[in-house]
């Protein structure tokens, strides 16, 4: 079972615990069983720039493929033949396609566990990657001066934590913390365990050097966060250094095969990390080099959108594969991708075969929790059906995807605390909520409208 | 499930913006995105009392003291208030770089006085020498097409540690923020040197209007931000976007989508200066898509020569149609203007708005001050800004204004080192002998310490030209006090005291001149812990720290024994190799991250 004291593992705290951790961490990453089955982890992945959403999930047939067409000229995906789009099926009165190199993800959404929330995002009137990215992340539209981040406010207000906060429940992976943390004093930031420890300078001072460090931190913990962060760096090394095999030692289950680089790397740690039953409950990641003013290149093989859908979409589908397990490896069912953006794009490509900052964009989820398929409301693509008679509109607003995923599956009804100022929820079905033994759905507000299998 | 419930913390009942903005006239769309970090973290003040105006100095106006700086500051005058004068007018006014007005720097740049040359090559290539030489021709025996950013870097970095002129470090560094490009891209790659040294050196103390048409004619920005591209029958506004919200007016002044006619007056009734197309006119409070829009057309033929990759205006491809620009939504540009002038006239409008001014000395007073400076040091500097907008020494004006006020003397600790500060002020508290070149062995290959420091820079997440949107690095503490950020610096400051100059493990030959200078003050070899610890907080941090922190690196020090004990440096290694992981200590105490 569970050790308490490992259960109390809590950041900032004392010397005593780095000595716990050294003595008694070790192999016992595998141990609880009600902590592997009682929570889900929610990867929250951001797509840095403004996707081409419209490049990504199309319309192939029906009244908007004209429209599509007419707009997209040289950016258009074929509706059939070479490099056609890969068919998602009719939604509303159009067909729609998935970007041809996302091939890997078309196999996951043809097995149900991909859901596209299309014509969805942050419903202001800003074109700006700076202020949409912010006000995103903090959760709070119109306003990029709040405080503390979604994730921040979810984890404050969740009721069903565990009342001592284990090191990696929640992790930035990335050298930064993303605005999502904002104000949040326990994220821990890591990005590579073989770059995380405490491991240079002459090494015969190292653990004095360390023990040091800690008691001249503690001396101002309380008061002082630059006292605390620098705490709980040291207890996340400490921690990390034990509980976490080297990257290169971990071998993905069911021969999944990441993409190379940071990306892919990413992706594959937050596996580590969740298959190491460490009580992981959300991280954020993130992809960058989306804002395509100039030679998008997408819709041939090699071009630079392509590579990157291609990319997208083979680690998504890596993830999945790798924690597709059975019985308690069954880590997939508990896990949710959400893929956002900060807008998407113009709908009229420009003259550099590029699309300037839009609107709309699609949220894309991946999971064993996801209900497959395409949600939201279609907007159209007429003139007259076009936001400021440019972009996409946004039928579905980010905060209602996100707060069904924190009702339904993370145990926190306080939606209404986590996006202060919105009153728009009601659940959209993109996710099966979690049944628990007594047979009560999570979370009870809101009405359930999916006919879930 | 846990059975128990927490109170939730947040209870909010808040008017979204939107229906703000249902009203007639609209409100700013967004107040900018770094304010927020600013008041989440504005609880993180330094519980420090104020150190000597030579720490805040040498801190704030540079990278940090090297040992002799803060004695050459105090003989500056006889009191605080007159050596900070002394001092904030020698640094404002930098000579023309020389050997003889930099030695520290320029020994090393030039490789004279024993030092090796770092092997530079392209930092003295004209734009148009660099353009043929990477761009479009063949680069000298395999050099890479990246080989002009990477010696601006190193450049850059030798003279943060090295050069006397620390502000124009510090003001060099600001700007590459400000106006920023991702370094290492196809275009900005081969042409940063004259980026650097063209457009951000050549104007960082001079006027804001001709700085921002260098940038805006800069070979690097054309790339970066797409307007080279930019045509009338197909605008791209990338640079125009971007040049309202980062560069200008900045997204605090932004008001979305919706029309240029509702969007309110600039407060006090401020009006457009003669010479300007609307001159006096009531100023708009910001800006709205539109006045992208048709700033991008203003900009469209502004382009580079793809032969000399010089700036070039391609007449044919400018849209000449009338334009309408932070002006309500009336024409206020003429159809049909000579070549170049509606550009030049949308550059004219933002360096004199006054939101511009606002922006620019926010983000300065940040840089300068604090990472939240008071509103009425931000409106004084940036209204000075304004109304200076035509002298040669504007930017200069500003920045001494900021640097003589009361705020700049009394605050401390209101920002942080950001990593690569970090860096360079532990190379020159210790007097750091660090090669920012080239190997002489393979010319192509980066020293190997120099190589190996970078790659560790990486990991903080700050590097220098690595920033890849086109803001700029943060500069809150907000967003360099993540546990990966904080264990990156830890973990560089030790390995930093760790870099032998040769690899002969037995002699004692490191980079940072730890035990050099305790055997120039000790010449018996014979030193207590106290006196090991007092010799070095006064180097690290340039001033006293809380006693309680003292005492725990003097039992670090001493391990065990009494303080007082002389311990041989001679003699002993372990006990050598103790004070060098004594100094990296204090590097990663938080009084050394304080600003």
């Amino acid at each position: 079972m569970y050790s308490p004291s490992r259960r109390g593992f809590m950041m900032g705290c004392s010397a005593a615990i780095a000595n716990l951790a050294t003595a008694r961490f070790t192999n016992m990453v595998f141990a609880d069983p009600l902590l592997v089955q009682n929570h889900d982890t929610l990867i929250v992945l951001f797509l840095r720039g403004g996707m081409d959403s419209l490049s990504f999930v199309m319309p192939t047939a029906g009244a908007d493929r004209g429209f599509y067409e007419t707009a997209r000229p040289q950016l258009k995906i074929p509706a059939s033949g070479t490099n056609a789009a890969l068919p998602l099926g009719a939604w509303g009165a159009n067909q729609f396609g998935l970007h041809p190199a996302a091939t890997h993800l078309h196999g996951l959404y043809q097995s149900g566990h991909v859901a596209f929330v299309h014509a969805a995002g942050l419903d202001t009137s800003s074109r700006s990657h700076f202020d949409n990215q912010a006000q995103i992340e903090l959760g709070t539209p119109g306003d990029g001066s709040t405080n503390d981040g979604w994730l921040t406010r979810h984890f404050l207000t969740s009721p069903g934590l565990p009342a001592d906060t284990p090191l990696v429940q929640r992790i930035a992976v990335s050298s930064t913390i993303q605005s999502s943390w904002l104000a949040d004093t326990n994220v821990v930031a890591f990005a590579n365990r073989d770059d995380f420890l405490f491991n240079t300078g002459p090494s015969s001072w190292r653990d004095a050097q360390k023990t040091s460090l800690r008691n001249i931190l503690e001396l101002q913990q309380a008061t002082n966060p630059r006292y605390a962060s620098g705490l709980v760096s040291l207890d996340a090394s400490g921690f990390i250094e034990q509980n976490v095999p080297t990257l290169s030692s971990y071998v993905p289950a069911n021969g999944a095969v990441y993409p190379t680089g940071s990306f892919g790397d990413s992706l594959k740690v937050s596996a580590q990390l969740i298959k190491l039953d460490m009580g992981l409950r959300a991280a954020t990641l993130d992809l960058g080099g989306w804002d395509t003013h100039n030679g998008q290149g997408t819709a041939n093989d090699g071009q630079y959108f392509w590579e990157k859908i291609q990319e997208l979409s083979q680690a998504l589908a890596a993830f999945y594969l790798d924690l597709d397990g059975t019985g308690g490896n069954a880590y997939a069912k508990r896990t949710t991708v959400a893929v956002m953006s900060e807008f998407g794009r113009r709908f009229e490509e420009n003259t550099d075969q590029g699309t300037d900052h839009g609107h709309g964009g699609v949220i894309t989820l991946v999971g064993g929790p996801v209900v497959g398929g395409m949600h939201g409301t279609w907007p159209g693509l007429a003139n007259g059906q076009l936001f400021d008679h440019a972009d996409l509109a946004i039928t579905t607003d980010f905060r209602r995807v996100l707060s069904e995923i924190l009702v339904s599956r993370m145990d926190n009804p306080n939606w209404q605390q986590v996006f202060p100022g919105y009153a728009g929820y009601t659940p959209l079905g993109v996710v099966r909520p979690v049944l628990f033994e007594d047979g009560f759905e999570s979370g009870s507000t809101g009405t359930w409208s999916s006919t879930a299998p | 499930m846990p059975e128990a419930t927490r109170i939730p913390r947040y209870r909010r009942t808040e008017t979204s913006r939107r229906e703000l903005l249902a009203g007639e006239a609209l409100a700013p769309a967004t107040h900018s995105s770094d304010d927020a970090g600013a008041r989440a973290l504005s609880a993180t003040a330094t519980n420090e009392a104020l150190p000597p105006l030579a720490v805040i100095a040498l801190n704030r106006m540079g990278f940090g003291p090297r040992p002799g700086d803060i004695a050459a500051f105090n003989a500056l005058g006889a009191n605080d208030d007159d050596r900070l004068n002394a001092y904030i007018q020698q640094q404002l006014n930098p000579p023309v770089p020389s050997a003889a007005n930099d030695p520290d720097y320029f020994q090393r740049r030039n490789g004279t006085n024993g030092f090796p040359s770092p092997g530079f090559s392209t930092l003295g290539l004209s734009l148009t020498q660099l353009w043929t030489t990477y761009r479009t021709g063949t680069p000298p025996a395999g050099s890479p097409g990246n080989r002009p950013v990477l010696e601006v870097r190193l450049d850059t970095l030798m003279r943060m540690t090295y050069s006397k002129w620390q502000l124009r470090e510090v003001l060099a560094d600001f700007w590459h923020n400000h106006f920023n490009v991702y370094g290492f891209e196809t275009y900005t790659q081969e042409t940063l040197v004259a980026y650097d040294r063209d457009v951000v050196r050549a104007h960082m103390f001079g006027n804001f209007r001709e700085m921002i048409e260098a940038v805006a004619q800069s070979t690097t920005m054309l790339y970066f931000l797409d307007n080279y591209t930019s045509t009338v029958s197909g605008p791209n506004e990338n640079y125009a976007r971007e040049n309202f919200e980062l560069h200008t007016l900045g997204a605090e002044n932004y008001y979305g989508t919706g029309s240029q006619s509702v969007v309110p007056a600039w407060p006090g009734g401020a009006v457009w200066p003669a010479g300007l197309p609307s001159a006096g006119q009531p100023i708009p409070a910001g800006y709205v898509d539109n006045d992208v829009y048709e700033a991008a057309r203003s900009f469209t033929g502004w382009s580079v020569n793809p032969t000399t990759g010089v700036y070039t205006y391609n007449s044919g491809n400018h849209d000449n149609f009338q334009k309408a620009i932070l002006s309500f939504g009336v024409v206020n540009m003429q159809p049909n203007q000579a070549p170049e002038v509606d550009g030049n006239q949308v550059l004219d409008i933002l360096a004199a708005h006054p939101g511009t001014g606002r922006h620019i000395a926010r983000k300065l007073c940040r840089r300068l001050v604090s990472d939240n400076p008071p509103d009425s040091l931000v409106n004084a500097a940036g209204d000075l800004f304004t109304a200076q907008r035509l002298a040669p020494d504007q930017l200069k004006q500003v920045v001494q204004f900021i640097l003589e006020s009361t705020e700049f003397r009394t605050t401390w600790g209101e920002k942080i080192k950001r990593p690569v500060e970090y860096t360079v002020s532990a190379l020159r508290a210790a007097s750091a002998n660090w090669q920012f070149g080239f190997t002489a062995q393979n010319p192509l290959t980066t020293e190997t310490d120099t190589n190996d420091l970078l790659f560790r820079q990486s990991k903080t997440g700050h590097n220098l030209f690595a920033r890849v949107p086109p803001d700029g690095f943060a500069d809150q503490e907000a967003a360099w006090s993540s546990t990966n950020t904080r264990l990156q610096c830890f973990r560089l400051g030790s390995w930093l005291i760790d870099q032998s100059i040769d690899s002969d493990s037995t002699t004692d030959d490191f980079r940072l001149d730890v035990l050099g200078a305790i055997y120039a003050a000790y010449p018996s070899h014979q030193v207590t812990s106290n006196q090991l610890v007092d010799f070095w907080i006064p180097r690290v941090f340039g001033r006293d720290i809380d006693p309680e922190e003292r005492a725990e690196l003097v039992d670090f020090m001493a391990q065990g024994n009494s303080p007082t004990l002389a311990l041989n440096l001679t003699t002993s290694s372990t006990v050598r190799s103790r004070v060098r992981s004594l100094v990296g200590l204090m590097f990663m105490l938080p009084a050394f991250l304080s600003r």
